[in-house]
């Protein structure tokens, strides 16, 4: 943001120098080409701004409404919470809909880095919410297929007039990777929380989970892009907590009190080594 | 991927209801409540309305239709297991594309490297005077730098340029400066992006394909701009000191146009902050032509 408004003032400055130049003599060639440039990429740059603004406010709502999921296992109503953090999803997805709208005609790559981090994020929250409902993994399709919006001057969607367009917004494969990855480590702390709510299966069943999404990134490997591969070595962390989480379980649940086992996976975890791996 | 490309293919009739839905895998999916049952004549027409839309991976995942009000359940049939091999799927598709991609960056770069010896010669004293042999040399040169970008251009949809953009940047750039440098060297004149673009026999605006982005044209520019101020040094050991008194008016009318643009901080602006070293140079060669009279020399020999 400094940086922009540091750029402002020079700027005005050039503009007021060019004009008094333009008073004397005609522009060169050099000159009027030049201007022709700085209008591209101000416009450019002011897109790519307004994307990373998008993009930094579909990241907060996202993270808040993992926070809020967060809260299902401790609570009575869960359906509650579910129907709540689906609002605020709705929400982020008429941010996703800003973007589709400002990459209208444009190549989606050419700004991709802008709203890169809000995708993961939201791709993350969106699977924390399948996986809650449904115990599975939500699959690209699913994703994209939310994330098609309907923009019209009046109510014209049924008869599709010239008026209508569709507008799509498309998670690459790589940013549902990256956020499928965030996602395991929000199923880690669902996992040692839902024990200390004196849950016994879920830790089961996410162990398993995250099993099968540690296999897939096994299978994936290094074709993936390079941030999958550091995304990895987190993802083997959770899961070794996760698995200690059920270990522990197994071994010890019934000697030990159910509020004290939680204590009984921090200290365990600490002890694994990171570089131990299976790949 | 192209399997996928079945918008068209009739659904199941209960299905249809969901709009086009090509991918019945998942488990809820939000429809759009005005949409009727789709007639195929519908779905057709719907189609013709998407490719408007112009989207880089269109024909990678399907659109479906849908808004807020409505429901409706799929049974989820899609493994983690399979749902991995799946986007699997796209990303080794995605790696034979670059390896294609770079395969053929090797051969421009090869390209770039022999018209960059032919125009080195410059700086040579001799080469003064073979100034336009050498670019004629060099034009043709940029004849198989066209064919190698046209056949570069069928490695990869035209649509997702900046997807793969980092493979060829670097070499785009390369050329652009040897286009700059060439077409200086003819007219002592900035060649137009326009120009340089039809000379690697590529477009201008994104939206007609292979283009030459303005940042790589404005890099091959400033690469230009310090291969400019060799060339006035090496211009004065050889015997032509008219020449650093035309390359310092060029580039400080270039370093203007520069100074009309707000950089981001990026490379280009980078960049951007070595032109002024560049000027300088050419200014203390103008300067120590004048102060020892052979700029005057130099005109007045001009003149005759």
């Amino acid at each position: 943001m400094n940086t922009r408004g540091g750029d402002g003032c020079p700027r005005k400055k050039a503009d007021a120098a060019q004009d008094r130049d333009a008073g004397d003599k005609p522009p060169t060639p050099v000159i009027a080409a030049f201007k022709v440039f700085q209008q591209e990429l101000d416009t450019k740059h002011d897109k790519y701004e307004r994307l990373v603004k998008i993009s930094r406010d579909v990241t907060i709502e996202s993270k808040r409404t993992i926070f809020l999921l967060h809260r299902v296992t401790s609570v009575p109503n869960a359906e509650e919470i579910l129907n709540e953090a689906e609002v605020k999803l709705d929400g982020v997805r008429q941010k996703i809909g800003q973007i589709a709208e400002e990459l209208r005609g444009e190549d989606i790559y050419q700004f991709h880095r802008a709203f890169t981090p809000g995708i993961q994020e939201y791709v993350e929250a969106v699977s924390f919410l399948h996986y809650i409902r449904h115990r599975s993994l939500i699959s690209l399709e699913e994703i994209n297929a939310s994330l098609v919006f309907m923009r019209t001057e009046e109510d014209a969607a049924e008869t599709l007039l010239p008026g209508t367009h569709v507008l799509t917004f498309q998670v690459t494969p790589s940013d549902y990777l990256l956020g499928v990855a965030d996602l395991t480590g929000e199923l880690m702390r669902m996992c040692i929380s839902s024990v200390g709510n004196g849950d016994i299966d879920t830790p089961f069943q996410l162990s398993q989970f995250l099993r099968q999404i540690h296999d897939g990134f096994s299978y994936i490997g290094n074709t993936g892009p390079y941030e999958v591969s550091k995304k990895l070595h987190t993802l083997r962390q959770s899961l070794a907590k996760v698995e200690d989480a059920c270990y522990a379980l197994r071994v010890r649940g019934s000697e030990i009190p159910k509020h004290m086992l939680a204590d009984v996976f921090s200290s365990r975890t600490t002890l694994i080594d990171p570089e131990e791996g299976v790949v | 991927m192209q399997q996928r490309l079945s918008l068209n293919k009739p659904t199941q009739d209960k299905e249809s209801e969901t709009g086009p839905v090509t991918f019945l895998s998942g488990e809820q999916y939000r429809v759009c409540s005005g949409v009727k049952p789709l007639t195929r004549r519908r779905k057709k027409r719907f189609v013709i309305k998407r490719t408007v839309v112009s989207l880089a991976s269109i024909e990678l995942h399907p659109i479906r239709i849908c808004t807020k009000n409505k429901l409706v359940h799929i049974t989820n049939h899609m493994s983690v297991t399979e749902m991995f091999s799946h986007i699997q799927g796209f990303l080794g598709a995605d790696q034979d594309v670059r390896e294609d991609i770079r395969k053929v960056v090797q051969l421009l770069e090869q390209a770039a490297r022999e018209i960059l010896t032919v125009l080195q010669s410059v700086h040579q004293p001799s080469g003064f005077k073979e100034i336009p042999s050498k670019c004629a040399r060099a034009r043709e040169l940029f004849c198989t730098v066209k064919t190698h970008i046209a056949d570069l251009k069928t490695k990869f949809p035209a649509e997702q340029y900046y997807r793969f953009q980092e493979h060829w940047r670097f070499v785009l750039q390369r050329l652009a400066f040897l286009v700059t440098f060439v077409v200086y060297l003819e007219s002592e004149t900035l060649v137009t992006r326009e120009a340089a673009a039809q000379i690697l026999g590529i477009e201008v605006v994104r939206e007609k394909g292979f283009h030459l982005d303005v940042e790589d044209y404005l890099a091959g520019v400033l690469i230009m701009a310090s291969e400019l101020s060799r060339l006035a040094v090496n211009s004065v050991t050889a015997g032509d000191y008219t020449r650093p008194l035309r390359i310092s008016n060029f580039i400080n009318e270039l370093d203007s146009g520069f100074r009309l643009l707000n950089l981001k901080n990026d490379p280009l602006r980078k960049r951007y902050d070595g032109l002024k070293y560049d000027v300088k140079k050419i200014e203390e060669v103008v300067y120590d032509l004048s102060i020892r009279g052979l700029a005057k020399e130099a005109e007045s020999a001009g003149d005759k």
